[in-house]
């Protein structure tokens, strides 16, 4: 079911700097991963997607709703966690979550403690509830604002990096929750790490230079690039010959040896293996594509 | 590498936007004050030394403000953008960072000054060469090496100390607030002259110009008694107190640098880890999380997020350590001003700390409206400056809610300001032993204090949202507050366009706020009107949205309008009906000038009448009127009859009638007569009479006024209509015949302008008595009495309202003011006379000791002067406005604060009631009986000569030492209410110069008496008011002087003439040279003696030639009591400059003195006196 459908999104900063460029997505049920890299405009997105900013041009409807122009019926099925946040001083966790909680509508003093009480343990908050927030580590107030994006029901929610700072079990715990949630809701979700992205989401996109370079499903993308990828380990002085000559998307290094990934539809030259693909090689690729294509972006 | 990183922080600093804006207006700040003027005095160059130092000097103080935006903006950038620990890594020393941050402020800081002072520079090309003298360079320099730096440093280095140390932003205001509230504390305390509204008299000390960070107190005392020509010309001699004061504070300022150096930690803040306690893991059974359904409108929902919004920022702001110390400061500071201004007045008086005199002065808290710009940009900016903006903005909260939390908040700190002043009054009163705690008087402060401050609220949090930065929102309210809290010298001055302004309000007991409390309510509700509409406006474009610009949130605001248009129509209408109305009763009802339509309406009037003066006009010999006050509707009527008499010895052939501005309509009628056409700017008319009256022959006149007093109209105290305690100087506001010179101009610079001749003190009078025969029959509200001229005839009432009638039993001069109030009576008849006290319930402290009063000064009077002609004396009390009391023929008017409800329990000091009741009682014969010919010098006749019954009436009944206190007083007084800018005239030529002839005649007259002696004196003074008296020719300072002269031995002949035909004082300096003990058991005392005279116009130091007393005391002088006598007392005569003298007595002195009963004057009473160990 089709819920959220993102058209012709523009958005241009005043400083020249083009975030979104022409941007269309359908988003339906489900975890959707944006990937990109630093500055690819994921943010800018996200943020015009919590109703915090107006796009220039472009429109956007949740369940046949116009976010533009009627941002406050949006907001009340919102939940936002953003890439950086800070917190009210002196305010413990159970209080500004309590707040929160009544600003985005849960009149019910029971079920607003009921929900606050059951965050707060899901984020493992619990024990630190009364602490002010603003003395919270990175990865607690990480926390805090995953509680706090999660309170009242939201139908379209929007995490930025939510992962980042967080160690690998409270990385799976808050996956798991994330998951539990995402079955009946919109769920958009941008990390660097692409790995995420293949085990939470159903669906996904890549922006570049605040444009769409790719979509479809994780499975699907890999599925396609199959038997295009092709693995070569060499010198590490050799690479700028290997650059000039091939479509290097990736490199890595295993070992101390530099691994080449190239895209090509045949073995390109002797030595290079077959690779299948992971999400992260489509990834690459998918970039690969647009920095061939790149000219000059200005608005 | 230092000088690059240099360069790059002052080009950070002069790029900031509140730089900018501060340099334009301090450039601005500067120019307007010298094209302004009024710094320096009427002969002062607007850019002459003592100008620009006073503009530096006082602008430093505003540097305070500058340096701590900077400090919090600049300087703390690191920590802010959180660039510190990046910053910390690189290869830059803590020295090189401290040095090139440090010396950044101080440019950029002291650049504004530098600014303000080209300001002044590019000024002085604005205005009229005449006033603009030599331009040095050394003129703007000085001042700023002197002032400046100094200040700038003083300032930078608290504040930079602070801002490096704690790394709080917060924390910087806070010092930056209390900076400047501790020096107006340091000012308060040590009696600074910059804050001096009541002239104070204590010693003169070192330490308050010592402990003055800024050296203003040293500048402003210093400078007081410079001439123009010093003015001019001198450049501020940085020497002796204030030499020591600038290194001080130097030194001060350098060592703050030093200690800030010490303990600045070059290293990442500690991050404040809460310990976590070892607590028991909870055992709390795992919730499952749900989702439950939200609803996010109506008002449940609305009002539910308001509440919590509000509690937040409530806890924000109160649990917030910088709050509780500004409040405990305020407490401080305010405590301190209210006891000084509340407890003491003139003479040592203390006054009742009265619920009412306690509100007045804590009403206006302009204060308040400091710590509103600062928390309003704390407040608005919250969730901006936590970050936690796109947490609360993607949430469904309406800006109404943000916007109504936020002002709320501001009103409860408001409220918060206004309980602390009730409790700091309360405190006061029950400090003082006073028990009367009126708390409805005191709650009636949060609407009075208050409301303007809720207005104020909504204009500055609307000025913080237009602006997307704090910092620039806060100098832009700033500047708002400024200008609105000083329109007037802006010259906008209607009320109607100064933001919630109103006049200062007045308490009295008769009628609480009462005559502009109307006023006040429609000029708030007038506010209300537009404040709503700023409220909408900031609603509409509240800072909801990230990265929206200004301008699609102008666009977003019709929008906003249109769907709060009904509250938005009924608040323009609100607005502008308001605004309707109140121009209506100012400008139409009231007739309201500007100042400067004022000057022009003067000048105007001098141009077009002036060429009349010429014309015969009649006198008044009877007038019946009959007086109707409403005091609820502020209005009064007066009907009534003159009888003109033609004293002049050519026949009068037009009449030229003149009333007073405040009078609304008027009418004339005399039969056979033909009227012209009543000038209406002017309230002046011309009337043809069709047979000229001809000398001595009389005419019968009718006329009929209405005045209209309401709270729109300035409050004249002369002429007060109000629900109790109405007083109106009648005699100004019935017609006048001819030419009225006192509305001319005294401005000689404007009168050149305009092409008018150099202003001339009147000289009107022809020397003879106009008495008049006085009826009047006056009504008013049923509760009140009336008092005013003439005898009680008889009381009635009619129509529900009260009705007296007053005639007089002999004539009297043209005065008859009358008041009208819910009095109480006491009555006591004294030899004859009749002798009633109108005074208010509750007021009977003092009364007592007024009839006494009454009565000493009728006897004394009656024994030495001349017999009391009237049958009756009244004393009625009014409304404390300003003055002490007025004397009437028959009538005295005193003002309720000072004669009322002073507490006089202290017997050591002089009794201020008893004084000032003999002072007006004096005025039956000094001013009534013998009335002074109305040219210079007439104010002597009655105030010098009260004041000398005054003095008389306190030896008689309080003794000598204690009148010595008083002497003392009026002593400093002179000197105190001197006005260095203008030219002192003698005393017998006193015109305009208060302190001449009231503290210096006083003292003169006294002096007098001790030469001559009292008998002769009072003998001269029974003989010149037989020679004087109506029908006689009036008297003038001249015959008195004469008829002393002639009583006078020779060696007082030159005292006489100097004391009151020159202007002279005295240097006077008593030294003890040796206390031997004699054979006989006797003592012989050694002085050293030296007296000068000074005298206008002659530089050096004269040989006087007169009598000084010279007393021994066996007490210290601190123990001296209204009991206390010299052992030895007796005059010498002096002819030296330095005089030696032996004194042989009876036993060993504590205290010697010179002119004991400081009489003489003497700037330095001081030194007149000498402990013996």
């Amino acid at each position: 079911m089709t819920r959220l459908i993102i058209e012709n999104l523009s958005k241009c900063y005043q400083n020249g700097v083009k975030a979104l460029d022409n941007v269309s997505l359908i988003l339906s049920n489900g975890m959707f991963g944006l990937l990109g890299p630093n500055g690819a405009g994921k943010s800018s997105l996200m943020r015009t997607l919590a109703t915090l900013q107006l796009p220039d041009s472009g429109t956007i409807t949740f369940d046949g709703n116009d976010m533009v122009k009627n941002p406050q019926e949006m907001r009340s099925q919102l939940g936002y966690l953003p890439q950086d946040f800070g917190v009210y001083p002196k305010i413990s966790a159970t209080e500004l979550l309590n707040h929160i909680a009544i600003l985005k509508g849960l009149q019910n003093k029971n079920e607003r403690k009921e929900q606050v009480q059951a965050l707060l343990q899901q984020t493992n908050l619990f024990d630190a509830r009364k602490r002010s927030v603003s003395t919270f580590s990175g990865g607690m107030r990480q926390r805090f604002g995953i509680a706090q994006a999660l309170l009242g029901n939201p139908q379209l929610i929007i995490v930025d990096e939510p992962t980042a700072g967080l160690d690998p079990m409270e990385r799976n715990r808050f996956h798991d929750l994330l998951n539990e949630i995402g079955e009946q809701r919109v769920v958009m979700l941008s990390t660097h790490i692409v790995e995420d992205v293949n085990d939470l989401c159903s669906e996904m996109a890549v922006l570049a230079g605040g444009k769409l370079i790719l979509q479809g499903k994780p499975t699907e993308l890999t599925t396609k690039l199959n038997g295009k990828v092709w693995r070569k380990q060499i010198e590490k002085a050799r690479l700028k010959e290997y650059q000039a000559s091939f479509d290097v998307i990736s490199t890595r290094i295993v070992g101390g040896k530099t691994q080449l990934f190239v895209i090509a539809n045949q073995q390109p030259a002797e030595g290079f293996e077959p690779f299948y693909p992971s999400l992260e090689e489509v990834y690459f690729s998918a970039l690969f594509g647009t920095q061939i294509k790149k000219e000059s972006l200005s608005c | 590498m230092l000088s690059a990183l240099f360069k790059f922080e002052l080009k950070y600093q002069f790029s900031q936007i509140t730089f900018i804006i501060a340099a334009v207006l301090f450039l601005m700040l500067g120019c307007f004050s010298a094209v302004q003027g009024g710094f320096g005095g009427s002969g002062v160059y607007r850019n002459s030394p003592y100008v620009i130092t006073n503009i530096v000097a006082l602008f430093s103080l505003l540097t305070i403000f500058a340096a701590t935006l900077f400090c919090a903006n600049v300087v703390l950038r690191d920590s802010i953008y959180k660039m510190d620990s990046v910053l910390y890594t690189t290869s830059i020393t803590k020295k090189s960072y401290f040095l090139v941050r440090f010396f950044g402020l101080l440019m950029a800081v002291f650049a504004l000054l530098i600014l303000a002072v080209v300001g002044i520079f590019l000024g002085a090309f604005l205005v009229d060469g005449a006033e603009i003298g030599k331009s040095d360079l050394i003129n703007y320099l000085h001042p700023l090496v002197v002032f400046g730096l100094p200040n700038v440093l003083f300032a930078c280095s608290l504040l930079f100390c602070t801002s490096i140390l704690t790394k709080n932003v917060r924390a910087i205001y806070v010092a930056g607030v209390m900076l400047y509230i501790l020096y107006m504390a340091a000012s308060i305390f040590g009696n600074s002259p910059l804050l001096a509204t009541s002239v104070k008299l204590s010693e003169p000390s070192i330490l308050p110009f010592l402990i003055d960070p800024f050296g203003l107190a040293s500048f402003f005392s210093e400078t007081r008694n410079w001439t123009d020509l010093q003015r001019n010309q001198q450049l501020f001699p940085v020497q002796s107190t204030f030499l020591i004061n600038r290194l001080l504070w130097l030194g001060f300022s350098v060592l703050v640098i030093a200690v800030s150096y010490r303990f600045f930690n070059f290293r990442l803040q500690n991050q404040s880890q809460t310990k976590q306690k070892n607590r028991v893991v909870s055992s709390k059974p795992i919730i499952p999380f749900r989702h439950f359904n939200v609803l996010a409108t109506g008002f449940n929902y609305s009002f539910s997020s308001f509440k919590s919004q509000f509690k937040l920022e409530t806890i924000s702001l109160f649990k917030h350590l910088p709050f509780t110390v500004i409040l405990l400061l305020w407490i401080f500071i305010f405590g301190i001003e209210l006891k000084d201004n509340i407890l003491h007045g003139p003479y040592s008086i203390k006054y009742f700390p009265t619920t009412g005199a306690i509100i007045e002065e804590m009403r206006a808290m302009k204060f308040a409206l400091l710590l509103l710009v600062f928390y309003a940009a704390e407040v608005v900016a919250r969730e901006r400056t936590s970050n936690i903006q796109s947490l609360i903005y993607s949430t469904p909260v309406k800006n109404s809610v943000l916007w109504g939390a936020k002002c709320l908040t501001l009103a409860v700190m408001v409220m918060v300001l206004v309980t602390a002043n009730i409790l700091i009054g309360i405190s006061i009163q029950l400090f003082n032993d006073y028990t009367l705690i009126e708390l409805p008087k005191y709650l009636s402060l949060y609407y009075y204090s208050a409301f303007p401050l809720f207005l104020f609220i909504i204009l500055i949090v609307f000025i913080q949202n237009l602006v997307d930065n704090k910092y620039l929102g806060m100098l832009l309210s700033m500047i708002v507050v400024f200008v609105i809290s000083f329109a007037p010298r802006l010259e906008i001055e209607h009320y109607l366009l100064r933001f919630a302004a109103v006049p200062d309000l007045q308490f009295s007991y008769f009628n609480g706020f009462g005559y502009y409390a109307k006023a006040f309510n429609w000029y708030m509700l007038y506010w209300f009107g537009f404040a709503v509409l700023l409220a909408i406006s900031t609603i509409g474009m509240w800072q909801s949205s990230l990265q929206i610009t200004f301008l699609n949130r102008l666009k977003s605001l019709p929008k906003s309008l249109y769907q709060s248009k009904y509250i938005a129509i009924v608040a323009v209408v609100i607005w502008i009906s308001c605004g309707a109305f109140i121009f209506q009763q100012a400008n139409v009802v009231a007739k309201y000038q500007s100042k400067q339509e004022k000057i022009n309406w003067s000048i105007n009037y001098e141009k077009k009448y002036k060429l009349f003066d010429t014309l015969p006009q009649p006198i008044i010999t009877t007038v019946k009127i009959q007086v109707d006050l409403f005091p609820n509707e502020a209005r009064y009527t007066v009907k009534g009859t003159y009888i003109l008499k033609n004293e002049t010895n050519k026949p009068i052939k037009r009449l030229w009638v003149s009333l007073h501005q405040a009078v609304n309509e008027f009418q004339i009628n005399i039969p056979q007569s033909k009227t012209q056409q009543i000038d209406k700017e002017f309230n002046q008319q011309f009337i043809d009479l069709q047979t000229p009256l001809l000398p001595n022959s009389t005419l019968k006149m009718d006329f009929s006024i209405n005045v209209s007093r309401s709270g729109f109209v300035d409050f004249d105290t002369e002429n007060s209509v109000v629900a109790n305690g109405t007083y109106i100087e009648l005699e100004k506001f019935v017609p006048h015949f001819g030419y009225n010179p006192y509305f001319e101009s005294e401005d000689d610079r404007l009168r050149k302008k305009e092409g008018l001749s150099a202003y001339q003190i009147p000289n009107t009078s022809d020397g003879k008595y106009h008495l008049i025969d006085f009826e009047n029959t006056i009504s008013t509200a049923a509760d009140q009495q009336i008092v005013t001229v003439g005898a009680l005839q008889k009381t009635w009432k009619a129509n529900g309202r009260n009705y007296f009638h007053y005639k007089t039993e002999q004539p009297i001069n043209f005065m008859f003011a009358l008041s009208s109030a819910k009095y109480q009576i006491k009555k006591e008849i004294y030899k004859g006379v009749a002798l009633n006290v109108y005074h208010l319930l509750g007021h009977e402290y003092n009364v007592n000791i007024m009839l006494k009063a009454m009565k000493d000064a009728l006897a004394y009077g009656n024994d030495n002067f001349s017999k009391y002609p009237l049958q009756q004396l009244t004393l009625a009390e009014i409304p404390h406005y300003k003055g002490a009391a007025t004397a009437y023929p028959g009538v005295i008017f005193n003002a309720e604060r000072i004669n009322y409800l002073t507490d006089y329990s202290n017997k050591e000091t002089v009794n201020q009631s008893y004084a000032i009741t003999a002072h007006e009682v004096g005025h039956q014969w000094w001013a009534n009986i013998l009335a002074p010919a109305d040219v210079k010098g007439y104010a002597m006749l009655t105030e010098s000569l009260a004041k000398y019954t005054e003095a008389m009436l306190l030896e008689k009944h309080y003794g000598k030492i204690q009148l010595s206190n008083y002497l003392t007083d009026d002593n400093n007084l002179y000197y105190a209410y001197g006005n260095p800018s203008e030219k002192e005239l003698p005393l017998a030529q006193t015109y305009g110069q208060n302190n001449v002839h009231y503290q210096k005649g006083g003292l003169v007259m006294y002096a007098v008496k001790e030469a001559l002696g009292e008998k002769v004196v009072n003998k001269v003074l029974s003989d010149l008011i037989e020679k004087h008296r109506n029908p006689n020719q009036k008297a003038t300072t001249q015959d008195l002087i004469d008829d002393l002269l002639k009583v006078a031995p020779v060696q007082h002949q030159n005292f006489i003439n100097e004391s009151f035909n020159q202007v002279v004082d005295y240097k006077m300096e008593l030294k003890m040279l040796s206390c031997k003990r004699l054979a006989n058991g006797k003592f012989s005392i050694d002085l050293a003696i030296k007296i000068g005279k000074n005298m206008q116009g002659v530089e050096k130091l004269l040989a006087p030639n007169m009598d000084v007393d010279v007393a021994f005391f066996d007490q210290n002088q601190l123990d001296f009591n209204k009991n206390t006598k010299p052992f030895y007392l007796q005059k010498h005569r002096f002819n030296r400059l330095n005089t030696k003298l032996t004194i042989v007595v009876d036993k060993k002195p504590k205290t010697i003195g010179i002119d004991p009963y400081s009489y003489l004057l003497d700037a330095n009473l001081k030194d007149n006196w000498v402990e013996v160990k």
